[in-house]
């Protein structure tokens, strides 16, 4: 099936900038010293396994195991040659360099298998399927989308199977579950709650479910679409992967993202 | 009496002076703003815009004299008895509310106001605006009660088609006993270009 894409290509992101910027430094390092580019190349890993990590908290997608071991292990490995002799230290470095490898290549598995992949492209291409209608009326208000019935206990399941598939970020309040539908990493690392600003769908302990769009995430899509609509949609979205999740239909959820064939790797 | 006519006697009827004045008033049978002013010891434009008011609001008569070259007026009471009535019924008037209430409205595009919703979400607790332009710009905060509150959550967006204020009413769960203050935020949000109705 081709559908027209309504958002805007992506663009490179911060963190797309800070990676190519390290990467680059590294190749530089190592034309005039290996063992000073192989102490960056610490540093780079290093910060990876910490950032796999604490996404690991915040999402506990478990393939982010994986990434931080694979990313720990070759921290060890760039450690060590960077202030041993390799010679010397050989028996550790091929049992290392083994599990490194083994752990990678588990980890490119998963990359490609798109289960370590932010949703949210998805999502906001999921939402404006539906909405044809070009219209400006973007407002800051968060729409009334629907009403459903659940569990306190449903509720906190379908959260849960949210963040470890890595569509949105719950965020739980007294009265409410809101899902964070991009968070800025900023936000991620430091555990930074704040949501007002962004695009997110609200289920509250009465069974209302809102949404709201982010004018920065509105003007991702390459056209003016009608804003209510697409408000809608959002919230509706959230309602039927929270249907097919409570039929045990999670799975189904997943393939919907996967068969919209977007990129494999998270894009801006 | 109207709201208008009626603040202009209130307002001069809580002078310190008003007693005195309307004493002399009934003391004389007439008096110019000069001699009143004289004889009570008070400032003379104080007397002339109290009797000025009382004159615009019949309660005295005033007559234009000529004496040598500059004319002047002089007062005189008309009544015994000063009733303050206002009628309050035209504000309960039901048909004007039935008619409101099928206006069909909308938030405005572009409108450049901040909703801000309540801690638990589920209405909005204060609008923004700022009005003005350059250093001018000032910032008007409303803070709604909460049905105008569930009110304004429910409010058709800019590019929804607009709805009724009866049926957003009851969209949002508000109560007919709330209509007139629905209708009097509606006013307000239509006056500084928040709100379009059709």
């Amino acid at each position: 099936m081709y559908t027209t894409r309504k958002l805007k290509p992506p663009i490179l992101s911060t963190e797309g900038i800070i990676g190519i910027i390290a990467i680059s430094c590294f190749l530089f390092l190592l034309i005039f010293s290996f063992r000073l580019a192989m102490g960056f190349g610490v540093l780079i890993t290093s910060f990876a396994a910490l950032l796999s990590l604490i996404i690991l908290i915040r999402t506990h997608n478990v393939y982010f195991i994986i990434s931080m071991l694979a990313q720990l292990l070759a921290t060890v490995f760039l450690l060590i040659i960077a202030l041993f002799d390799i010679a010397e230290m050989k028996p550790f470095l091929i049992p290392i360099a083994g599990l490194m490898v083994v752990s990678m290549t588990m980890m490119l598995i998963f990359i490609f298998q798109r289960k370590m992949k932010w949703r949210t492209r998805e999502v906001m291409e999921m939402a404006a399927m539906p909405v044809n209608e070009i219209k400006d009326g973007f407002t800051g208000r968060p729409l009334p989308s629907a009403k459903a019935d659940y569990s306190m206990e449903e509720l906190k399941a379908f959260a849960s199977f949210i963040s470890k598939n890595m569509i949105a970020i719950p965020v739980h309040e007294a009265s409410k579950t809101i899902f964070v539908v991009n968070i800025p990493l900023g936000r991620l690392l430091f555990f930074n709650k704040n949501y007002r600003d962004r695009s997110w769908v609200s289920f509250d302990h009465e069974g209302n479910i809102s949404s709201s769009i982010s004018q920065t995430d509105y003007f991702l899509y390459r056209d003016d679409l009608a804003f209510d609509q697409l408000c809608d949609s959002l919230g509706k979205l959230f309602l039927e992967f929270f249907e097919d999740y409570r039929a045990g239909k999670g799975q189904r959820v997943i393939d919907r993202f996967n068969n919209m064939k977007l990129n494999i790797i998270t894009e801006g | 009496m109207d709201f208008k006519r009626a603040a202009i006697l209130g307002s001069y009827m809580s002078k310190d002076y008003a007693e005195d004045l309307f004493r002399l008033l009934v003391t004389y049978q007439d008096i110019s703003a000069s001699e009143a002013a004289s004889r009570l010891g008070l400032h003379i434009k104080t007397v002339q815009d109290f009797l000025e008011a009382m004159a615009s609001l019949d309660i005295l008569s005033k007559k234009e004299v000529f004496e040598k070259k500059r004319p002047y007026y002089r007062y005189a009471l008309t009544t015994r008895t000063i009733d303050m009535h206002i009628d309050l019924n035209p504000l309960f008037d039901v048909q004007k509310g039935e008619a409101r209430s099928r206006q069909k409205i909308r938030e405005k595009s572009n409108a450049g106001v901040r909703f801000s919703t309540s801690r638990d979400g589920q209405y909005i607790s204060h609008v923004t605006m700022w009005i003005g332009q350059g250093r001018n710009r000032k910032e008007r905060r409303i803070n709604l009660s909460i049905p105008q509150g569930k009110f304004l959550f429910h409010l058709p967006f800019p590019s929804a088609k607009p709805m009724e204020i009866a049926e957003i009413m009851t969209k949002a769960g508000v109560e007919e006993a709330h209509s007139s203050e629905v209708h009097d935020i509606v006013k307000e949000l239509v006056e500084f270009g928040v709100i379009e109705n059709e």
